[in-house]
């Protein structure tokens, strides 16, 4: 106590401040402490409502596609969409008598987590929950889950993702989120070979907020490409539209209809190979004059009726067949190697897109096109139609007519279309003042190729958004998505053991020497 | 401004005045090339460098307390803290240039590891905007661990003390989501917020977002505020 006392009054002789003076010394700091803690929320308040996210890697990985922004941003901000997922591990597995330590669908577990983080990061109306069913106590998770969101455990399986929003649920599997790749070889593990988890989420949310599914009729009944047929291959396409909460539906037996079904927002004609009959024209024309939606591929070489569509309209659809003449469209790179190989005959890249809606995000990507007939809007359009190209070739392409020599192809002047020749147009034309729609819009592309699973693959924005600017959706038209680059690396076994002595031992071995070196020579 | 740059300057030496600076660097590239080496070897792919950087905000962590211990406490125990009190430079000045130096060491430290950059490079084909994110955030967080290191060390003698205090407070920083499972409402949505561990994986995974770079480096000048208000404090005790 004594010592106390001494202590505070050599403190305040050094410092000439009384005890009073240094309690508002300590409460001034204190005051100070406070208020800098006070900052610190609120910048950090405002740098959460106000900011920007840059996605640094190579193919845009974590960026949302811009249809999963705008479902999103269809969320009201006083509703909330929750995301249950039921994660279960796998544990080490075994397949051909070989154990691996990581499953696929690990990796997707990890990879799905970043995706409901950048949901979360993009729209505060997403809510996230994680059960384990890892735990010893699994079973009493998901009676926390009845008892939570009512859904009986029996119906779960593990790795379910269950998306609620307003009451109305939907459940989405893990399991059909990606394709795995198994290895080669047994130093590897098996990798993920595509994932997709981002636009199962996204079609899902979209089933539960929106109140009216898109309806697209597909035409039959002239040899077109069946949407259900494995044969044909536009499985791909059909898929794609359902994700983007469309509903199918076939118009069979034309023959029977006087007119478009009323609940038709896009009509599809995917490449009819049989003539049409006038009354069915005349039922495509008028259902056109009422303000329709149609996609309209066309087969080349093969005359059904239908261009009479497109002639109305002021297109001219050639009889020839659309061939590129500039080298760098026609082959294809092969990897870094530099060589190039060429493709098929009638095959070739178009990068040259027209200025509308539907390709002004496809710019610096390429469209492969194949067996593609020319259609040209005339010089003067009939009143009230305004129609914009949007795919061309280059200048040094041209359209063959005399495509049944398209080996010995080349052009000639007077009697070929000369390039750049247009083989896809965007059409509008008003409609009569009382119809729903104000005026009709039409897709007419020459070619059935860019519907086929071979394009969807890797290109299918440029197929979609035309759907998508039909069916009025134009707010979905997204950028294409670079694909992730194949970062494998391959290195030898001598390399491994060559990593292995300079990584743990040549370079720390290095600092630590060059180290007590530099001091043994400072001591001296 | 010349002051700030003497101290850091005489700061930044003093690190290699005994092998010990070096020893620490000897034995952080082991590790780092023992995490860098696991993770090339089992996954084989150029992609690594998220969860190495990830693994070496950690190996961070370990190591900041280590550092930062002695910026005061040790100057406290010798004595020299009273010289360094009364030389003519403000204590914001002392501070900083204490921190700044730390912060370079720690980057010196970490600079052999570009050298891993170069071994994906030649082997396969790494993803340098992800890379450079990483770094980016892997100095952000370096300088909260340091921030915070400094301000236990400007609060006690003891070394020992103030690693451990230090560890426990950047541990209690990196479980803000655990605590947060057991709240709700707004309490839960500032604690989701203050999870470091959220804002790091951001850096590792290739995203640049304002909001981890505000957080980080908010969080490090609160560090320093209450630092330099320790250090004042020295005057009127």
């Amino acid at each position: 106590m004594k010592y106390k006392e001494l202590e505070n009054k050599e403190a305040v002789s050094r410092t000439g401040w009384t005890g009073w003076k240094k309690f508002l010394v300590v409460l001034n700091v204190m005051l100070a402490i406070v208020i800098a803690f006070a900052l610190l929320l609120e910048v950090n308040y405002l740098s959460s409502r106000h900011y920007m996210r840059r996605d640094m890697t190579f193919a845009q990985e974590f960026e949302l596609a811009d249809i999963t922004k705008n479902v999103l941003k269809q969320i009201p901000e006083t509703e909330k969409v929750q995301l249950h997922l039921l994660r279960k591990l796998d544990e080490a597995y075994t397949e051909n008598g070989r154990q691996y330590t990581n499953a696929p669908v690990n990796v997707a577990l990890l990879r799905l987590n970043d995706i409901i983080d950048e949901l979360k990061q993009y729209s505060g109306s997403v809510e996230f929950f994680l059960y384990d069913l890892n735990t010893a106590n699994a079973k009493v998770v998901l009676e926390e889950l009845k008892e939570t969101i009512g859904i009986v455990p029996e119906s779960c399986r593990a790795n379910d993702l269950i998306i609620i929003y307003k009451g109305r649920k939907k459940t989405v599997s893990v399991n059909e989120m990606f394709t795995a790749e198994n290895p080669t070889d047994y130093a590897s593990q098996p990798k993920l070979k595509s994932f997709f988890a981002e636009s199962v989420i996204t079609s899902a949310i979209r089933e539960l907020i929106e109140d009216r599914k898109t309806v697209i009729y597909f035409m039959t009944g002239h040899k077109e490409l069946d949407k259900d047929s494995n044969e044909d291959g536009i499985g791909i396409f059909a898929s794609l539209l359902l994700k983007e909460n469309c509903e199918l539906k076939k118009i069979e037996k034309f023959s029977t209809y006087s007119e478009i079904p009323p609940d038709c927002d896009v009509l599809v004609i995917p490449s009819a190979g049989k003539k049409f009959q006038e009354f069915e024209i005349q039922t495509i024309s008028g259902y056109v004059n009422n303000g329709g939606r149609i996609l309209i591929l066309l087969r080349a070489m093969t005359d059904t009726g239908i261009e009479k569509i497109a002639e109305d309209l002021g297109l001219k659809v050639g009889n020839d067949l659309v061939m590129e003449g500039d080298k760098s469209y026609t082959q294809i790179s092969m990897g870094t190697s530099g060589l190039a190989m060429p493709l098929p005959e009638g095959q070739f890249y178009v990068d040259r897109f027209g200025n509308h809606i539907i390709t002004e995000k496809l710019a610096g990507t390429a469209l492969l096109c194949q067996l593609a007939r020319s259609v040209t809007p005339s010089e003067k359009l009939p009143d009230g139609v305004e129609a914009v190209p949007l795919l061309m070739t280059t200048e040094k392409g041209w359209g063959e007519t005399d495509y049944r020599h398209a080996d010995k192809a080349r052009f000639n002047s007077g009697k070929d279309l000369q390039g750049p020749v247009t083989f896809a147009v965007a059409v509008t034309r008003k409609a009569a003042a009382d119809n729903i729609h104000n005026q009709a819009r039409l897709v007419i592309v020459g070619s059935h190729f860019s519907i086929e699973d071979a394009v969807m693959n890797f290109m299918p924005e440029f197929t979609l958004n035309s759907v998508r600017w039909l069916a009025e959706k134009e707010n979905e038209i997204s950028i294409p998505r670079k694909n992730p680059e194949n970062r494998m690396i391959l290195f030898s076994e001598n390399d491994a053991t060559f990593l292995k002595w300079l990584l743990l031992l040549i370079m720390p071995a290095f600092i630590a020497l060059f180290g007590f070196s530099l001091w043994l020579i400072r001591r001296r | 401004m010349s002051g700030f740059i003497t101290l850091m300057k005489r700061e930044f030496m003093v690190y290699f005045y005994s092998p010990m600076a070096y020893a620490i660097m000897a034995v952080f590239m082991f590790l780092a090339g023992f995490l860098f080496l696991s993770s090339l070897l089992v996954r084989q792919d150029a992609g690594i460098m998220r969860e190495f950087l990830s693994s070496l905000s950690i190996l961070t962590l370990i190591i900041s307390p280590m550092i930062t211990m002695r910026l005061f406490a040790e100057e406290k125990k010798s004595g020299t803290i009273e010289m360094l009190m009364t030389a003519p430079v403000r204590d914001a000045a002392i501070v900083l240039a204490k921190f700044t130096a730390a912060v370079f060491f720690y980057l010196l430290i970490i600079s052999p590891t570009v050298s891993y950059i170069i071994i994906l490079k030649v082997y396969g084909n790494p993803d340098f905007g992800s890379i450079i994110s990483g770094y980016i955030g892997l100095i952000c967080t370096t300088m909260v661990f340091f921030s915070v290191g400094i301000c236990v060390s400007a609060m006690t003698s003891n070394q020992i003390v103030c690693a451990v205090v230090t560890f426990i407070i950047l541990m209690a920083l990196l479980m803000m989501d655990f605590l947060a499972n057991y709240t709700s409402g707004t309490l839960r949505h500032i604690l989701d917020y203050a999870d470091f561990k959220t804002h790091m994986v951001s850096f590792a995974k290739g995203l640049i977002d304002t909001r981890d770079i505000v957080f980080f480096l908010s969080t490090s000048a609160f560090f320093l505020f209450i630092t330099i208000k320790a250090v004042e404090s020295r005057r009127w005790k």
